[in-house]
């Protein structure tokens, strides 16, 4: 059994781990020859991320059969951090059916991970359709959603075909961010029905900053009263991340 | 797929193998044994022979149960590095931790019973709890902080969204309370001290608590020669009070799933 994934970069995985870590606690990676893939729900079943990493994305990928590998995230994440910004990322299975990381950059350095038994079913995927695609960069996303964090734990979405709007409101204020139509900023609004909905900020901010570090733009697409994805690409190389998120119910 | 493996009487070389694999695979593990317990740290301890129920977590996490009383009598936090061998015709566990320095030293002279096991629990927890949530939660239950703890009125009127609750323990004392949703760190601690210490200026008998998940040994160490309280906030009990009260407030993903 084969199974060899190299990335000349450490940035991809810093993503998909700060991505992960922030839901779960195990990560089940399952690789074949078209790439590796991964999804799962956060315990509460509010959000859910699901990676599509193709072979092509890679530097050298090679699977000669379907593997599923599951990690305690933790471990990888630990192992990952140890990465240079020049290091490449190497991750291969032992004979003894552990992963073996090596991170490479004139210095070599190896590490083990041990693989775990799976105790969660697989995830399928959400089946959505959405009103309202946005294409931003991701600054500003990220600004935003740090701006209504200084009132709410909460963001409510607002998307007209002319501007998008992102509130927040609680006991101690309100607060308010617009961006119009033809903003720089704002690289696409697509809108086929006005949209509002309200959503937690935690999960999105610890999302964007993880993908701030691969990408300078992210879609979001959504629709009134429902699960929000956000999409962002792993590299220039392919791999792309989605990632939803439950809608919060407004109190009244 | 999910067949314990469970060995009655079980010899030495059966019981480490069971244990060495188990332990790197993080699964559950459960053994009855005849042990005696060392534990060198902050203090030590030792307990001689005895009869008595361990049990392995997959995080670490080690905990030692006697035949009566319902804590543990003995334990690691998760973390913990374990390992397993054999000795002069017994069997040694040992859990270490590095920080703070700590060893749990299990011997065994006889194994009555061995089981380990894959745990499937994905019970949910909510874990969307935000500060101004628990403080909401608090602010309508405050002898969760302490009790016959009484909210100040002055925090009546301020409202919503703060991170600190000022009120009256059970003998009129002034008490700052700080809620912190992670770990509390020196930094808390600190963060804290600062608040109270002007108030302390002209009453220096004002109670400050710090409520938290868990805090580490160094900030405990901080917090008790800074004469600042700490206790452990129970999370999940929150969350279940701030659920029945909004029960409908998130929505989950499972009804969007194909």
């Amino acid at each position: 059994m084969v199974f060899l994934a190299k990335t000349s970069s450490p940035n991809e995985w810093k993503v998909v781990v700060n991505t992960i870590s922030a839901l779960v606690e195990e990560a089940s990676f399952e690789a074949t020859s078209e790439g590796l893939t991964f999804r799962a729900m956060d315990p509460s079943h509010v959000a859910l991320v699901d990676l599509d990493w193709p072979n092509l994305a890679f530097d050298k990928y090679d699977c000669d059969k379907q593997l599923k590998l599951t990690v305690r995230v933790e471990d990888l994440v630990k192992l990952i951090r140890r990465a240079d910004g020049k290091d490449s990322v190497e991750i291969s299975m032992n004979e003894d059916e552990t992963l073996l990381l090596k991170l490479a950059n004139g210095y070599k350095r190896q590490f083990q991970i041990h693989l775990i038994e799976s105790t969660y079913d697989a995830t399928p995927v959400p089946k959505l359709a959405f009103n309202t695609k946005v294409e931003i960069t991701e600054p500003t996303f990220e600004k935003m959603l740090n701006d209504i964090s200084a009132v709410s734990d909460h963001i409510i979405i607002s998307a007209d075909e002319k501007k998008l709007i992102f509130s927040g409101k609680s006991d101690s204020g309100t607060g308010s961010a617009t961006l119009e139509k033809g903003n720089q900023e704002l690289l696409q609004l697509n809108v086929k029905e006005e949209s509002k909905a309200t959503y937690s900020i935690d999960y999105l901010l610890n999302i964007t900053k993880a993908a701030g570090k691969s990408t300078d733009v992210l879609t979001f697409e959504y629709s009134s009263k429902m699960p929000l994805r956000l999409t962002f690409k792993l590299s220039e190389k392919g791999g792309r991340m989605c990632f939803y998120l439950a809608p919060r119910i407004e109190e009244k | 797929m999910n067949s314990p493996i469970i060995a009655s009487n079980p010899s030495f070389i059966e019981s480490k193998d069971i244990l060495s694999r188990a332990i790197s695979k993080h699964i559950f593990i459960i053994l009855v044994a005849d042990c005696k317990i060392d534990y060198v740290g902050r203090s030590s301890s030792k307990m001689s022979w005895g009869e008595r129920v361990i049990m392995l977590k997959s995080d670490g996490a080690v905990l030692i149960h006697r035949k009566t009383n319902y804590k543990a009598v003995n334990w690691q936090p998760p973390g913990a590095n374990i390992t397993v061998s054999l000795e002069r015709g017994e069997l040694n566990i040992r859990a270490d931790r590095r920080r703070p320095r700590e060893t749990l030293s299990i011997t065994c002279r006889k194994i009555i019973f061995i089981s380990s096991f894959l745990l499937k629990d994905e019970a949910s927890f909510d874990m969307l709890l935000s500060e101004a949530d628990i403080y909401k939660v608090l602010m309508l239950y405050p002898s969760l902080i302490e009790p016959e703890f009484r909210i100040s009125k002055q925090q009546k009127e301020l409202g919503g969204g703060k991170a600190d609750i000022t009120g009256f323990d059970k003998n009129g004392q002034y008490t700052v309370v700080e809620i912190k949703r992670i770990p509390a760190d020196s930094n808390s601690v600190k963060q804290l001290y600062r608040y109270i210490s002007n108030l302390r200026t002209t009453s220096p008998q004002v109670r400050g608590i710090l409520l938290a998940p868990n805090i580490n040994a160094s900030a405990k160490n901080l917090a008790r020669s800074l004469s600042i309280e700490y206790y452990s906030l129970d999370l999940k009990k929150i969350a279940d009070i701030y659920s029945k009260k909004n029960s409908s407030d998130v929505e989950r993903l499972d009804k969007h799933l194909f």
